[in-house]
C-alpha cells in the first residue's frame, strides 16, 4: 500500500495539520517503508477471534456522572493559559 | 560522600537517623545537575526552589518521627506528567510554556510520601520515539558515551539515574519507552501491567498500553516506588481495583524449581557478543535453581506492526485536542504577515507549526488508517493480532512462571545514526511492545557490558505478577555487580 500525495493531503486536512510541500513528499517517501512494514499483519490468520471489544481482564471503572467542583487556583491555572480570555470565556475566531 | 551511588534504603536509613538532612541531600543533586547536565542534557526544567521547599518540609516531617520509605527522597519526572504549577511540556513546542493546572496522581502520592520533586526530564516528543532526538528542545545523550544515545522515550528519566542525577525517576512506557532507554543506560527500568498505575495526568499518547513506571539503580528501589505510586484511582478509568501487593515483601523469595522461558531465537538473531553475554545471564538464574525452559513466540513478530497500527491510531485521536486555543502554541500569524478567515485555519497553524516531524508522521499515519475503507484492513486487523499476541502468552503462561528475552537488539547507537529512518526506529522495540501490547508487567534490568555499554535482559510474567518479576530480577542481582556499576561522568 502506498500513500500518494493528494491522499497526504487530504489526510492531513482531516488531522488539522498544514504540511510543508518537503513534508508532503518527505511523509510520502517514508510512508512507502512503513506501511510495506505493517502490511505484513495481512498474513496472519486472525479468523478465529473477536475483536475491537475490551480483554477479559480488563473493566471501565465507572462512577456516578456528578459534576464536582475543582479548585479555584487549578480554575485559575488552566484559564491562564488561553491566549484570549474576556469575562471568563475563552475567545476564539469565527467558526465559519 | 557520594549519595548518589546509595539506594533508596540506605539514604532513608541516614535520613532517620539524623546523619543527613533532605536537603542536604536535594541540594547535592541539584549541584550534581548543574555541573553535569550540561553535556548530559537530561533536564528539561530544573526546580530549584520549589524542591529545596519540599525538601524543608519533609525534614520537618522527619523530626516528627514520619517514616515513610522515599520521605525526603529526591526524584526527577519524565516531562509528559504533570506537575502542578510547574512547566509540562512533553518535549514539545506546542506545551513549551503550558503549566500544568493540576498534579497527577503519581505526583500527588509522591508529595504525600514526602519524595523532593527536583526537575522534569526530556523525552522524544510527546513520547514518539526510542532515543530521545525526537525532543523539540535538545537531545539527550547517554552518560556511558556522550556521542551516543540514551534510548526513548524515557532518555532522559534513563540518563539522569545513570550519571546519579537523583535517587529515582519516573518514565512512561507504551511499547518498550522504560526498558529500552533502562538497557541502554544500564539502570533497572520497570513497566507495570496495564491499569496497575493511574494514568491520570499523564499526557495520553496510546491510552490502551500507556503506563507510568519507575527507574532505579536496584530492583528494591523499584519495589519501593511501586509501593507508593501504584493502586486504584477512581480519576483514571482504566484504574484496576486489585490491591496492590507489597512489593518489597517478595523480593528474596527462594527461586529454586521456578521456570523461565526463552525464546531462543530471539537471543540467536543477536550479534554473537550480545547473545554470549545473555546466555550468561541464563546461567546466573539456573544457578539459582531455576529451570531454563525453551519456548515458543512465532507472534512475536507482529507485535512491531500491530503496534504501529494502534499507536498512531490512538495518538491521532488522543493529540486532537491540542490545537493551541485552551492552552498551547499559537501561531504568531501577525509577525508572519499571515492572516486567517476562520478558526480551522487557526488550528492548521498551530498545529502544523508545532508539532515536529515524527508527532506529524504518527497523526497522518493514524488518521490514514483510522479512514474510510482502511478500518478494517488496519485498525481492526491490529486489534485482532494483539489479540493473539496477547493469548500466546497466556499459553505460554501454562508451563512457565517468566519469560526472559534481551531488552534491546544491540546497544545504544549513535546520536543521529537512525533518526533519518523512522521504520528503523520502530524496529528498536522488537522484543518490548509484545508485553505492552499484552498488558504485561515487564523489567528491564542491567546484564553487563558489550564494548564498555551496558545491555539489558527484559523479564517479564503474566498480569499484575509484578511480585513474580522483580522476585527473580533482584534475585538476579543480588549475584551480579552490574547494576553497580557507574558511568565515569563528571
Amino acid at each position: 500500500m502506498e500513500m500518494n500525495k493528494s491522499q497526504i493531503e487530504k489526510i492531513a486536512q482531516l488531522a488539522r495539520l498544514e504540511l510543508s510541500e518537503e513534508e508532503k513528499i518527505k511523509y510520502q517517501e517514508q510512508f512507502k517503508s512503513i506501511l510495506g512494514f505493517i502490511d505484513s499483519l495481512q498474513e496472519v490468520d486472525v479468523s478465529d477471534l473477536d475483536v475491537l471489544g475490551l480483554s477479559g481482564d480488563f473493566s471501565n471503572q465507572l462512577r456516578n456522572d456528578v459534576v464536582l467542583d475543582c479548585l479555584e487556583d487549578e480554575k485559575e491555572l488552566a484559564m491562564n493559559q488561553a491566549k484570549e480570555v474576556e469575562n471568563k470565556q475563552i475567545k476564539v475566531k469565527r467558526v465559519l | 560522600m557520594e549519595y548518589n551511588k546509595l539506594t533508596i534504603s540506605e539514604l532513608h536509613n541516614l535520613l532517620q537517623a539524623g546523619k543527613l538532612s533532605s536537603l542536604e541531600l536535594t541540594e547535592f543533586f541539584l549541584a550534581r545537575i548543574e555541573k553535569i547536565d550540561s553535556s548530559l542534557k537530561s533536564c528539561i526544567s530544573v526546580f530549584r526552589e520549589e524542591a529545596r521547599e519540599q525538601a524543608k518540609k519533609a525534614d520537618e516531617r522527619i523530626s516528627r518521627g514520619e517514616k515513610n520509605k522515599l520521605l525526603g527522597i529526591p526524584y526527577l519526572c519524565k516531562d509528559n506528567i504533570l506537575t502542578k504549577g510547574l512547566k509540562t511540556t512533553a518535549a514539545s513546542k506546542m506545551l513549551e510554556n503550558y503549566i500544568a493546572p493540576y498534579n497527577a496522581t503519581v505526583i500527588e502520592r509522591l508529595n504525600n510520601e514526602g519524595a523532593v520533586l527536583l526537575g522534569k526530564t526530556n523525552l522524544d516528543e510527546f513520547a514518539h520515539g526510542a532515543s530521545t532526538e525526537n525532543s523539540a528542545f535538545f537531545v539527550t545523550r547517554n552518560p556511558w558515551d556522550l556521542e551516543r544515545v540514551p534510548g526513548g522515550s524515557s532518555g532522559g528519566s534513563a540518563a539522569a539515574v545513570a550519571a546519579g542525577l537523583c535517587v529515582f525517576s519516573l518514565g512512561s512506557d507504551t511499547g518498550g519507552s522504560i526498558r529500552q532507554p533502562a538497557s541502554f543506560c544500564g539502570v533497572n527500568g520497570l513497566k507495570p501491567s496495564y491499569s496497575r498505575v493511574s494514568r491520570y495526568g499523564l499526557i495520553s499518547m496510546t491510552s490502551s498500553t500507556d503506563v507510568i513506571g519507575p527507574i532505579t539503580k536496584n530492583v528494591e528501589d523499584s519495589a519501593l516506588v511501586m509501593n507508593v505510586i501504584s493502586g486504584f484511582d477512581q480519576n483514571d478509568l482504566s484504574s484496576c481495583s486489585l490491591e496492590v501487593d507489597d512489593y518489597f515483601k517478595n523480593l528474596n523469595k527462594d527461586l529454586t524449581g521456578f521456570k523461565l522461558g526463552v525464546e531462543y531465537n530471539f537471543i540467536d538473531s543477536l550479534d554473537s557478543e550480545m547473545s554470549n553475554q545473555i546466555k550468561k545471564s541464563l546461567n546466573i538464574f539456573e544457578s539459582l535453581g531455576v529451570e531454563i525452559v525453551p519456548i515458543s513466540l512465532p507472534c512475536n513478530k507482529y507485535a512491531g506492526s500491530a503496534y504501529y497500527i494502534i499507536t498512531p491510531a490512538e495518538i491521532s485521536s488522543n493529540l486532537a485536542r491540542l490545537d493551541g486555543i485552551r492552552y498551547g502554541f499559537s501561531s504568531d500569524l501577525k509577525s508572519k504577515g499571515e492572516s486567517v478567515d476562520n478558526l480551522n485555519d487557526i488550528y492548521l497553524k498551530n498545529r502544523g507549526q508545532s508539532f515536529g516531524e515524527e508527532v506529524k508522521r504518527r497523526i497522518i499515519l493514524g488518521t490514514y488508517t483510522l479512514s474510510s475503507g482502511y478500518f478494517d484492513a488496519y485498525y481492526k486487523k491490529a486489534m485482532a493480532v494483539k489479540e493473539k499476541i496477547k493469548q500466546e502468552f497466556e499459553n505460554v503462561f501454562k508451563t512457565v512462571d517468566a519469560v526472559l528475552t534481551p531488552s534491546s537488539p544491540h546497544i545504544a547507537f549513535k546520536v543521529g545514526d537512525q533518526v533519518n529512518d523512522p521504520l528503523k526506529m520502530y524496529l528498536e522495540d522488537i522484543f518490548v511492545t509484545g508485553p505492552s501490547l499484552a498488558g504485561l508487567p515487564a523489567i528491564s534490568i542491567p546484564a553487563g557490558f558489550v564494548n564498555d555499554l551496558p545491555i539489558g535482559i527484559q523479564l517479564f510474567s503474566k498480569k499484575f505478577n509484578e511480585n513474580v518479576v522483580l522476585n527473580l530480577a533482584n534475585q538476579f542481582q543480588k549475584k551480579t555487580d552490574y547494576h553497580q556499576k557507574n558511568p565515569n561522568i563528571s
